[in-house]
């Protein structure tokens, strides 16, 4: 069945904001607007109630925003939401940041042309007012002397701004409605007014939290009876009947949601969008989403259809409807992001399939329908997670492939019997475990609880750096920027250069930590957020914000290249220290050169004689098994400023390709400006040569449990999801389940497809690629991200 | 290699392979074959021995294995790339010892059958959700008939599923000898017809054809026929292949339609491309073959090429 041709219309008119087109060296897109609505609006209500608790005038500005802000519908759409005053606008958050957008929108044509003159001035004049709290660049004053920390310092990169992740009580949303929430608010807050036995100082910052919550709630329920206002007015003009019955039905629709209960589907799948774009776009930039859509939207499904409500056909539509609503998601974002973002980080992830509390399979009517929308609709949000675990049903796996054939390089597949235990091991009841979902690209939150954390990162850690650091007492180039290692001569065995590289590991990830630390600070003290919150469990019982306390550490690092530094350190042991081919001097030399000229010679040695990660060979498996568990070890010892242990990150995104274009050469015999390995786990492009399971045996190695490695990424031909091997693919994903692989991505498009799209890209507009834990049109994408793809080891049969 | 089988000569491990066999599986490939068919897709694996192959983008030019070659084997076509003429080679090795660039290179070592087998078994949990196995191919893996048998016992020992794929061109006793540790046999059958097979192939198809009909009714069989245009893609011939296939009862009849991914071996080992001597397949006549069979769905098969 094809989408219908409406739903077909608002997609391809949607103006895909967090995308930057990189292709044609433009970092926005072109037509995109900045809105200064949020800005200006959240800035009258700050300087009207000056002195007031921050929890306060938060939750009275967003209240502002949802009250005044232009509403508008698109025609046609039967799910209706906005976050700016056009389909083609971004807001912005001068109490996150000013100094770069300022920057931009002076200096780069792409980003000045989003703003006409009367804007950028009054920009400048909001701005003015946020200077002295925003909180980019306040990390400034707080930074311990002789850490690299700005951007550029490659080795910890520096923050910029930072998305965050959270997924609310959609199922006690859904169930009570606003106002059964604001019920649980009023009762909490006359307790606390008449309990006395509470310390005051807590019992007043609580009743502030409370009446913060409350505010915001309460306008958030206001807001869907001001889209039927307004979609009350619209109706005038409207003269089809088919039509004028449908917007009847959403006007009813956004009576009813999201201040009281979904009854239908409608309500539930209107109700979702309504608060997603309140929390991931109106009152803070959030990415993730992290809905277990077909746990909560099924039964609202097979109600309808049992009741005859809704025909199956109407339920897809609406389906597609919420999909093409998604994709209208986005930020600006700063132009060095745009080359690590490249694609889809503004947009959300929903997670498919798994277990509920008790271990059992949840899939259900609304698993296939949102996979079959996902592969016919072809959008590049919302992004697809299924879960898989021993009792998946054989159905569901015909899906992934029946979707992953379309091209849309949908679905990622997560594996429950790593990602389970891991959640029980940072010390989630298993029962909570269960209920898992993906959230972001491929970071585990559970939905409901009190998880929040950033996904913009303090920076990455790359690997292979910490060794060309520890070969030189910590310095790059002329400046200092690691920790001080013994000097070369005195690295006499390949323990020697092994701990010189921990340590380098160890300083790094304290470096991240302490920045990452600095902005959780300042933006637990200057941005809370009580309507998240209210919607989080245990908010409301505490009478606290959600930045107060955690329910479980998911804050993590972003580590990458763990395989050049193994192939690196393989190397370096082999040639040096075991056959005495060539001195450390001598390859220190030739990495310093870039490997040219007579260094050539080293670097085909490399190539030729020493053993690479991917290839099932212990020699280097069991170093990146070592490197991961130092890198793990160092994330654990630097804990958040809630005392919970900071966790590693596989969502190198394309980080790899953009600290690769601009890092030296290393020892694995990479030149400089080539990219890092994708993922935090895949073989380095091009050296996994003894096939794609000897691949998954070597990664298999590197137990996530025990590492926290994360990411394969794997390119098939279409063949491989052809009807006629569906049950050796199923065999396949299964045994990546036994083998405890976390996860895998398909891109499912042969080579001279993507060779042709590279020549052609107006032929292939629709062409989606996985890039690393997101997807993206390929003709996006510049042409290194391109070349990358291509290059990536072809899985053949 | 010798004798009692206890190392062989082999030339390529193949994991993750869908077509030789059920399941995801990995083909071992043995070298030495008795036949010289001219589609042949795996030309490195007919000569039993080690053979120089040439990987001409890494060559440089710089001619020192011209230099050592004392038979004029090589020469450099263009500046920076060697090139082979197969039949002046005896395969000394001198320039693959002289070659610093790895263009100049070998095809084939020895392994013993333990450590293959250690190999094979690598991959047991992807055999056990896919059902699939391991697959001998070659060559004509019964070339080496004493070292496949060991490895097919140490695999079968462990428990896991295994196939040989084989032309039938050998002594029945080294067929049967295997048979105990095999699960299924891939048999190929080129043409029915002893004066055709023996015209393309340049050997007789009697012995072929008897070893067939005493397999039937012992093991699980797969005919396997490459479908070679104006060879035997005759609805004539290919009635006779099925029918056969059901003769012997055999579970499947399985046509491969010729590809060409073999191509760029052929110039690799310093031989002549082979591919232009055979026609393409016209505008719907794999289809209409199909169509012919579409009856016995399930028992004849037409694999993608």
């Amino acid at each position: 069945m094809a989408c219908t041709m409406r739903n077909k219309v608002l997609r391809d008119e949607t103006c895909i904001k967090s995308l930057g087109r990189i292709a044609d060296r433009r970092a926005v897109r072109e037509g995109l607007r900045i809105c200064l609505e949020r800005a200006r609006i959240m800035t009258d209500v700050f300087r009207k109630t000056d002195g007031e608790p921050m929890c306060i005038r938060r939750a009275k500005g967003l209240a502002a925003v949802l009250d005044s802000m232009t509403l508008f519908t698109r025609d046609g759409e039967l799910v209706v939401g906005c976050y700016a005053s056009s389909h083609q606008a971004v807001p912005t958050y001068p109490e996150l940041y000013w100094r770069w957008l300022e920057k931009a929108v002076t200096t780069r044509p792409d980003y000045s042309a989003m703003l006409d003159e009367a804007g950028r001035k009054e920009l400048f004049e909001i701005n003015e007012y946020w200077k002295s709290f925003s909180i980019h660049g306040r990390e400034r004053d707080y930074i311990p002397p002789g850490r690299a920390w700005r951007i550029g310092d490659f080795i910890t990169g520096g923050w910029m701004w930072q998305w965050e992740i959270s997924t609310p009580n959609y199922e006690k949303i859904l169930s009570v409605g606003l106002d059964g929430i604001l019920h649980e608010i009023e009762t909490k807050l006359e307790g606390v007014l008449a309990d006395l036995s509470i310390p005051m100082e807590k019992r007043m910052k609580m009743i502030d939290e409370l009446n913060a919550m409350k505010i915001s709630t309460e306008a958030a329920a206001r807001w869907g009876r001001r889209y039927a206002d307004m979609l009350v007015e619209g109706k005038r003009k409207v003269k089809d009947k088919k039509r004028l019955a449908e917007l009847d039905r959403m006007i009813e629709t956004c009576r009813q949601v999201p201040a009281g209960p979904a009854r239908n589907l409608h309500e539930a799948l209107q109700c979702f969008i309504f608060i997603t774009f309140i929390i991931n776009y109106i009152d803070q930039p959030q990415v993730g989403n992290g809905i277990r859509f077909d746990k909560i939207m099924g039964p609202y499904l097979e109600k309808d259809i049992r009741d005859g409500a809704l025909s199956r056909e109407q339920a897809r539509e609406l389906v597609e409807a919420v999909w093409v609503k998604m994709q209208e998601g986005g930020y600006v974002q700063p132009p060095q992001w745009v080359n690590n973002g490249g694609g889809g980080l503004g947009f959300q992830t929903i997670t498919l399939g798994g277990v509920d509390e008790t271990g059992a399979d949840i899939t259900n009517d609304m698993t296939y329908m949102a996979l079959e929308v996902t592969g016919e609709l072809q959008t590049i949000a919302p992004q697809i997670a299924v879960r898989i675990h021993d009792g998946t049903p054989k159905d569901l796996y015909r899906a992934i492939f029946r979707c992953v054939r379309t091209g849309c390089a949908q679905p990622a597949v997560f594996n429950d019997n790593v990602n389970i235990p891991r959640l029980v091991g940072l010390g989630c009841p298993i029962e909570e475990a269960r209920l898992y979902s993906i959230n972001n690209c491929m970071q585990p939150v559970i939905p409901g609880k009190n998880c929040h954390y950033r996904a913009g990162h303090s920076g990455g850690l790359v690997l292979p750096m910490c060794l060309n650091l520890a070969l030189d007492e910590g310095r790059f180039g002329a400046k200092v920027v690691g920790a001080k290692t013994p000097p070369l001569h005195e690295l006499k065995t390949f323990e020697d250069v092994w701990d010189a590289f921990c340590r380098q590991v160890q300083f790094a990830a304290e470096t991240l930590g302490i920045i990452a630390n600095i902005a959780d600070v300042l933006m637990k003290e200057y941005i809370p957020r009580p309507f998240l919150s209210a919607l989080l469990d245990g908010n409301i019982e505490k009478g606290c914000d959600m930045r107060d306390w955690e329910y479980l550490g998911l804050r993590h690092h972003l580590v990458f290249g763990c395989n050049n530094a193994a192939d690196g350190l393989a190397a370096i042991k082999k040639l040096v220290f075991d056959e005495g081919k060539i001195t450390l001097e001598e390859y220190v030399e030739a990495v310093r050169n870039n490997y040219e000229g007579e260094f050539e010679r080293i670097r085909r040695m490399i190539e030729t004689e020493t053993p690479k990660f991917g290839n099932d060979n212990d020699d280097v498996d069991s170093l990146s098994r070592e490197i991961m568990r130092v890198v793990r070890r160092e994330c654990d010892r630097w804990t958040d400023i809630y005392g919970k242990p900071y966790i590693l990150d596989g969502t190198t995104a394309s980080a790899p390709i953009g600290a690769g274009m601009i890092l030296p050469a290393t020892f694995d015999g990479r030149k400089a400006g080539e990219p890092f390995h994708d993922g935090s786990i895949s073989p380095v492009q091009g050296r996994d040569t003894s096939g794609p399971t000897a691949t998954i045996r070597s990664v298999a190695k590197v137990h996530p449990l025990e590492t926290g490695n994360f990411l394969l990424n794997q390119k098939f031909m279409p063949t491989f999801f052809e009807p006629d091997h569906y049950d050796v693919m199923e065999g396949y994903l299964r045994t990546l389940k036994d083998l405890d692989i976390h996860h895998v991505q398909f891109n499912c498009v042969d080579k001279n497809t993507l060779l042709d799209a590279k020549a052609h890209p107006e032929r292939y507009r629709d062409l989606i690629v996985r890039v690393a834990g997101y997807s993206a049109y390929f003709i996006d994408l510049d042409n290194r991200m391109q070349d990358e793809i291509i290059r990536r080891t072809e899985q053949c049969f | 290699m010798r004798s009692d089988g206890t190392r062989g000569m082999v030339f390529n491990v193949q994991s993750f392979s869908i077509h030789d066999g059920p399941g995801i599986r990995t083909t071992l490939f043995l070298k030495g074959c008795p036949l010289r068919c001219p589609w042949c897709s795996n030309p490195e694996s007919v000569s039993p021995s080690v053979q120089v192959k040439i990987s001409a983008e890494r060559c440089t030019g710089c001619g020192r294995c011209v230099e050592v070659c004392t038979r004029k084997a090589l020469s450099l076509v263009e500046p920076g790339r060697v090139s082979l003429v197969r039949s002046r080679c005896d395969d000394c090795l001198e320039c693959v010892k002289a070659c610093e660039y790895g263009a100049v290179g070998t095809v084939g070592y020895e392994i013993d059958a333990a450590q293959a087998a250690r190999l094979l078994l690598k991959d047991s949990a992807f055999y056990f959700n896919t059902h699939g196995g391991v697959t001998l191919s070659g060559g004509e893996p019964l070339y080496q008939h004493e070292f496949a048998r060991r490895i097919l016992a140490l695999v079968h020992d462990a428990g896991i599923h295994t196939a040989i794929d084989t032309t039938g061109c050998a002594p029945w006793e080294a067929l049967e000898s295997v048979l105990p540790h095999t699960d299924m046999v891939l048999y190929d059958v080129k043409h029915v017809d002893a004066g055709r097979h023996r015209a393309a192939t340049g050997m007789d198809n009697t012995l072929i054809l008897e070893n067939l009909q005493r397999l039937g009714g012992r093991t699980v069989i797969w005919t396997r026929t490459p479908l070679i245009p104006g060879f035997n893609d005759d609805p004539g011939v290919t009635d006779a292949i099925v029918a056969l296939a059901r003769d012997v009862g055999a579970q499947r009849c399985c046509f491969l339609p010729l590809h060409r991914w073999g191509e760029h071996k052929y110039e690799r080992l310093g031989l002549v491309d082979p591919y232009g001597a055979f026609r393409e397949f016209g505008p719907g006549e794999l289809e209409r073959l199909r169509e012919r069979y579409a009856c016995l769905n399930g028992f004849v098969t037409f694999e993608k090429s």
